[in-house]
């Protein structure tokens, strides 16, 4: 066998033929966030359970206290299956630990997740976590060892089975035909035209002449290299464009401001020529 | 059978003492609400776990499913012996018709998968166990309702109500309600897939 890196990003077509191309989260990720989620949820029940008692022990109603006692068992049972069912039904389709790892769940053959794949996919963690986490616990009860050691190497089977497939599906996920991916949140790079429009230079004022040199074409590479940042290429790309639309640089004036100053007056002068329905492809296009 | 089930009601105790437990606390009203919550939860889970259990091939699931049964015949079998059978129908039946239903569905389910498992057909053991999933799910659901009200007939009305004809009366009652709810025709699923895949 080769030890070549498994590839994760797996085909995923949707119906109207984009290839989302994604990725299947790393046991790690999962393990972290069942962690987190297991965290979170005795956090929980250890505040429910001091809130009812101090609360049980102030009040002397007697129905107050069977009301507290009621909502601490409905909350146990909330807890251990609702938690899950609930955050992962929701529309970002992860428990808050698995936002905090950036992965959710996803049906693998791309359909919406439905209620029973949710119910099918939580209902395995019966067996695939509590069960194992029984037999830890009995071998400190007087069961014998061998036992419980036979036990748990039985349930570490359903516990480990996502680290012997490509897919690292478990068991809930064969079950209800989803898989977990991951979702790394995507930040929009802030507009280049924004902040030299806020204080308008008086340095910088082209006419429309000036500005008719380009369209949006020439716009969008212009764009990309004021976001490169790279010097020569700010340098040469400057030098062009004085040169084409005839411009005298001042003294002590920086490309990148040139350019800058540039990229937000031709965007203001296309958009108002796409007010008034003219769309300038490029440069050669006729105004 | 394990003693924290029997609670004394063994070979050994009195006709007298027997009665006593199937009269059960008609002075405890007021713990009513907890007990029905405990059942509910309680049986939700240990009907979640069998189903869940039904992934390894349906074995754990059968033999959870006959240690309820000899525990019941077991309790059965020490009534009888006393003149108490008619009397522990009535207790058990009232609550039982439905929560027995309901586990007996939510095992279903989980030797469901477990037969999927083992065998899948002609399709490929992957979308054959996707199938089962989602049938299965929707069973759960509502096996899980099921409980609910078994939770709330033992907890509740089980107490509340001690005369033997009216628990057979309810058992009865919940009887035909489950049957109807199951077996009359409908025009479409209430909730996932029901039906085998007609792709």
């Amino acid at each position: 066998m080769s030890a070549a890196e498994p590839n994760w990003t797996r085909q995923f077509i949707t119906p109207e033929g984009v290839d989302l191309r994604l990725e299947i989260a790393p046991f790690a990720q999962r393990a972290a966030a069942f962690l987190l989620d297991a965290l979170i949820l005795i956090g929980v029940l250890l505040a429910l359970t001091v809130f009812c008692i101090l609360a049980a022990v102030g009040g002397h109603n007697q129905i107050a206290v069977q009301a507290l006692v009621v909502l601490w068992l409905l909350g146990l049972f909330l807890l251990r299956n609702a938690y899950f069912l609930v955050f992962e039904m929701s529309p970002r389709a992860a428990t808050p630990g698995k936002r905090a790892m950036k992965i959710r769940v996803a049906a693998r053959d791309g359909a919406a997740l439905t209620a029973t794949n949710i119910f099918a996919r939580n209902a395995m963690r019966e067996i695939e976590i509590f069960l194992p986490a029984t037999f830890l616990i009995v071998q400190h009860q007087g069961v014998d060892a061998v036992l419980a050691l036979l036990g748990l190497t039985w349930t570490g089977v359903f516990l480990l089975f996502p680290l012997f497939n490509r897919d690292r599906l478990r068991l809930g996920d064969l079950l209800a035909g989803t898989w977990v991916v991951r979702a790394p949140t995507r930040r929009l790079l802030p507009d280049m035209a924004i902040a030299p429009l806020k204080v308008p230079s008086a340095r910088f004022y082209f006419t429309d002449a000036q500005l008719d040199a380009y369209g949006v074409k020439e716009l969008q590479v212009l764009e990309d290299v004021l976001r490169r940042r790279h010097i020569e290429t700010i340098r040469g790309v400057a030098e062009r464009i004085r040169a084409k639309i005839g411009w005298a640089p001042g003294a002590n004036e920086s490309d990148f401001d040139f350019l800058d100053a540039y990229y937000a007056a031709l965007r203001q002068r296309l958009e108002q020529l796409m007010l008034v329905g003219r769309r300038r492809k490029d440069k050669n296009d006729r105004v | 059978m394990p003693a924290g089930l029997s609670q004394g009601r063994d070979p050994a105790a009195t006709t007298e003492s027997l009665r006593a437990t199937l009269r059960d606390a008609g002075n405890h009203t007021a713990l009513l609400s907890i007990f029905a919550t405990f059942l509910f939860t309680h049986n939700a889970q240990v009907a979640l776990f069998g189903f869940a259990l039904g992934f390894a091939f349906g074995v754990p699931t059968a033999f959870l499913q006959l240690l309820n049964g000899c525990a019941l015949g077991a309790l059965f079998a020490v009534f009888t012996a006393h003149g108490l059978g008619l009397e522990l129908g009535g207790w058990l039946m009232i609550h039982g018709v439905t929560e027995l239903f309901a586990v007996t569905l939510a095992s279903a389910a989980g030797f469901h998968i477990g037969w999927t498992l083992a065998f899948p057909g002609r399709r490929r053991r992957v979308d054959a166990l996707v199938d089962a999933g989602k049938r299965t799910g929707a069973v759960m659901f509502g096996v899980l309702i099921m409980l609910f009200v078994a939770g709330a007939l033992e907890g509740v009305a089980r107490q509340l109500i001690t005369s033997t004809p009216a628990r057979y009366l309810i058992a009865a009652t919940s009887g035909v309600v489950w049957c109807a709810f199951f077996y009359l025709p409908r025009a479409k699923p209430l909730l996932g897939q029901t039906g085998p895949k007609s792709r």
